[in-house]
């Protein structure tokens, strides 16, 4: 189940150029999404489907700002209008592609799956791009066969840092303790917290002397469907027993990182990871991108193995334990919004 | 995350003792059921609504139907919500797949007690221990002899030798509790269900004698989590709107609130993953939660409204 009110994360700008074989099929929330760039940089993004014999406009070709279908030949207009049916004089007005609305906004664009009247940008979720001025950050992309629920429930717990990321991130059983509280937003969770006195992870250990300790301020805004925003300072180990740290920020990093859906058990992952140009020293931000791909096979192994799992035994209840409290409010937030636009769609929606 | 519910239809209902009514569920399918151990319960998402949790008490292992023994509400507060009045022969009810927080442990012999309906449970042991040959005795409370159920399985050959009964209204067939107690081995296990007051005595004494808590388990079947049978209402308010939530005897705040079309996060209903967690602004929680640390609930500033309720007739909370 997919909410179609919502922004996906369809890439990072720079996917989609302005070649002439810049034509970029993405499976978004369960449809197949044609992106292309108009002469003027603009995105557009239609069904990726021709409406006569459903053939792919993918395999189209440019023209100026339309798209021709190359199986028969019709040209559609970027608000996919049928603009020509070769050999065909006069063009039944009700023959279109389905387009989306699109935005470009912190280097990633984003398409509306859901009613175009309703595709306010304001609810695009907050985030930090590689453009950003007083940033120093790389992005990157990885596919995960897995569901976007089951990335919900990885991001909005942390607690797994300390066993599935043994080769990067974790390096201390520190991250199983916390114990975050997560405030509720209209369309998703808000958590800050701090996870004190721990050691380096296990990707930076080597720079540092082996007793040298940590205190990690951490702020998540996780929104619909799956967009983990993510910032992580990194201080020196403080005397603070509780609020924010005390310890002197040695490293500022900012991590934006959109979880779009493709179907039920396949997600695309864009994420960057870098630090503030105040904190930013030669190397740290290729060691961190580095890290961060490597860490992400680590969550791709056990989501996909994980699955597979699910797969084998799909009625099999599942148990909740003391760190489910982040992925129990954030589904209950997508549940709700996915309940509201059904009721909707069921025509009883009730009078406000 | 969320519960997942099995169809299932009432094969029969007879009664099994004064007050109580046993009955057979089998799958809507006919297939087989999830497997279950001894001490294990499920919800019953009852006609009226509610949920409920009870006791398996058929023979652990068995996969063709579940056996429950439900108790009659006589005191005026549950005869309509009651399954006796609700729930007839080939009636169509969902159920949850079995939980245990009551199970078995491995020791050399166990000492279990059952106080009126609280049976259920440790009928389901005593089978799972008679099939094992393992060593084991059975001491069965009731205010009166017409009241013990299920005595058919009890009396039959497995259990020879094994059963105890004790009715209060026969003095002699009284149990000194204490006495029986006073005498711990590390390799005994003592297993408790009844009513609240029943297990306060049976608990105090093994305390009393020195018990280890490791070797002590027990359920409360009136006062389970996510059991609200035997809880008084009270109400909440929403600090700063001024809304005042009635919350049932037999209903959850959550439950209350979603009524009032109030609808708030919440996974486990059970209290142990927190998603619920509210902040309490007056009054004083009744915390039964596995969430919340000692501390946080002494502080009384928060609480779970899936399954903990008020001590004072009133909660203001933070929404």
């Amino acid at each position: 189940m997919f909410l179609k009110n919502a922004w996906y994360c369809a890439g990072w700008d720079n996917d989609v150029g302005l070649g002439a074989g810049d034509l970029v099929v993405r499976r978004i929330a369960g449809r197949s999404i044609l992106l292309y760039r108009k002469g003027n940089g603009e995105v557009v993004a239609m069904e990726d489907r021709c409406p006569h014999r459903s053939a792919p406009l993918s395999l189209g070709r440019k023209e100026g700002d339309d798209i021709r279908c190359m199986y028969h030949g019709m040209r559609f207009a970027p608000d996919g209008q049928c603009m020509e049916i070769p050999g065909m004089p006069r063009i039944p007005q009700d023959i279109c592609v389905p387009t989306m609305p699109v935005v470009e906004r912190n280097n990633w664009i984003w398409v509306w799956m859901g009613d175009p009247a309703r595709a306010d940008p304001d609810l695009i979720c907050y985030a930090i791009g590689p453009d950003e001025p007083g940033w120093r950050l790389k992005t990157n992309h990885i596919r995960i066969e897995t569901g976007y629920r089951q990335e919900i429930a990885n991001l909005a717990d942390l607690s797994h840092v300390s066993w599935v990321h043994g080769l990067t991130f974790g390096g201390s059983e520190d991250w199983s303790f916390i114990k975050p509280q997560h405030s509720m937003q209209p369309r998703g969770i808000e958590t800050r917290y701090c996870v004190r006195n721990i050691p380096g992870p296990n990707f930076a250990k080597h720079l540092f002397p082996p007793d040298a300790r940590f205190d990690i301020e951490v702020h998540v805004r996780l929104s619909v469907p799956c967009n983990f925003i993510l910032s992580f300072a990194v201080h020196e180990a403080g005397d603070a027993t509780s609020g924010p740290t005390n310890g002197k920020l040695l490293l500022d990093t900012f991590s934006s990182q959109a979880v779009t859906p493709r179907d039920e058990g396949s997600v695309d992952y864009y994420f960057s990871w870098g630090t503030s140009e105040d904190t930013y020293f030669p190397g740290i931000v290729d060691l961190m991108f580095n890290a961060n791909a490597q860490a992400f096979l680590e969550d791709k192994r056990i989501l996909e193995g994980q699955r597979e799992r699910m797969l084998e035994y799909p009625d099999a209840p599942q148990v909740d334990i003391i760190h489910d409290a982040g992925p129990g409010r954030m589904l209950w937030v997508l549940d709700k919004l996915i309940e509201e636009e059904a009721r909707e769609a069921a025509g009883v929606s009730e009078a406000a | 995350m969320s519960a997942q519910w099995i169809n299932v239809r009432v094969r029969e209902k007879r009664i099994a003792a004064l007050g109580v009514a046993a009955f057979v569920l089998e799958a809507e399918d006919g297939g087989a059921l999830p497997p279950f151990e001894a001490g294990a319960h499920v919800d019953l998402a009852l006609p009226n609504g509610l949920v409920r949790q009870y006791s398996l008490c058929g023979a652990p292992g068995r996969r063709a139907c579940y056996e429950l023994g439900i108790l009659l509400e006589v005191d005026g507060r549950g005869g309509s919500r009651s399954p006796h009045a609700d729930l007839h022969e080939g009636d169509r009810l969902r159920i949850s797949a079995p939980r245990n927080l009551f199970a078995l442990v491995p020791g050399q012999h166990a000492v279990l007690m059952a106080g009126g309906i609280g049976i259920t449970p440790i009928l389901a042991m005593a089978e799972h221990l008679a099939a094992g040959g393992a060593s084991f005795e059975l001491h069965y409370f009731t205010r009166s002899q017409d009241r013990a159920a299920f005595v058919e399985r009890l009396d039959g050959p497995a259990f020879a030798g094994r059963i105890h009964y004790h009715f209060d209204d026969r003095p002699e067939t009284r149990l000194d509790i204490p006495a029986r107690l006073s005498a711990p081995a590390a390799d005994t296990h003592l297993y408790v269900c009844g009513p609240g007051g029943f297990m306060d005595h049976v608990l105090d004494s093994a305390r009393a004698a020195g018990w280890a808590d490791a070797n002590v388990h027990s359920e409360r079947f009136t006062a389970a989590p996510a059991d609200h049978a035997a809880d008084d209402p009270f109400e909440v308010e929403i600090a700063g709107t001024g809304t005042v939530v009635p919350v049932g005897a037999g209903q959850s705040v959550v439950a209350a609130l979603a009524a009032a079309g109030i609808s708030v996060p919440v996974s486990c209903e059970q209290g142990i993953c927190g998603t619920c967690v509210m902040q309490v602004v007056e009054g004083i929680p009744d915390h039964r939660d596995m969430y919340l640390s000692d501390e946080d609930h002494a502080a009384n500033d928060q609480f779970t409204p899936c399954c903990s309720r008020a001590l004072t007739p009133r909660l203001v909370i933070q929404l």
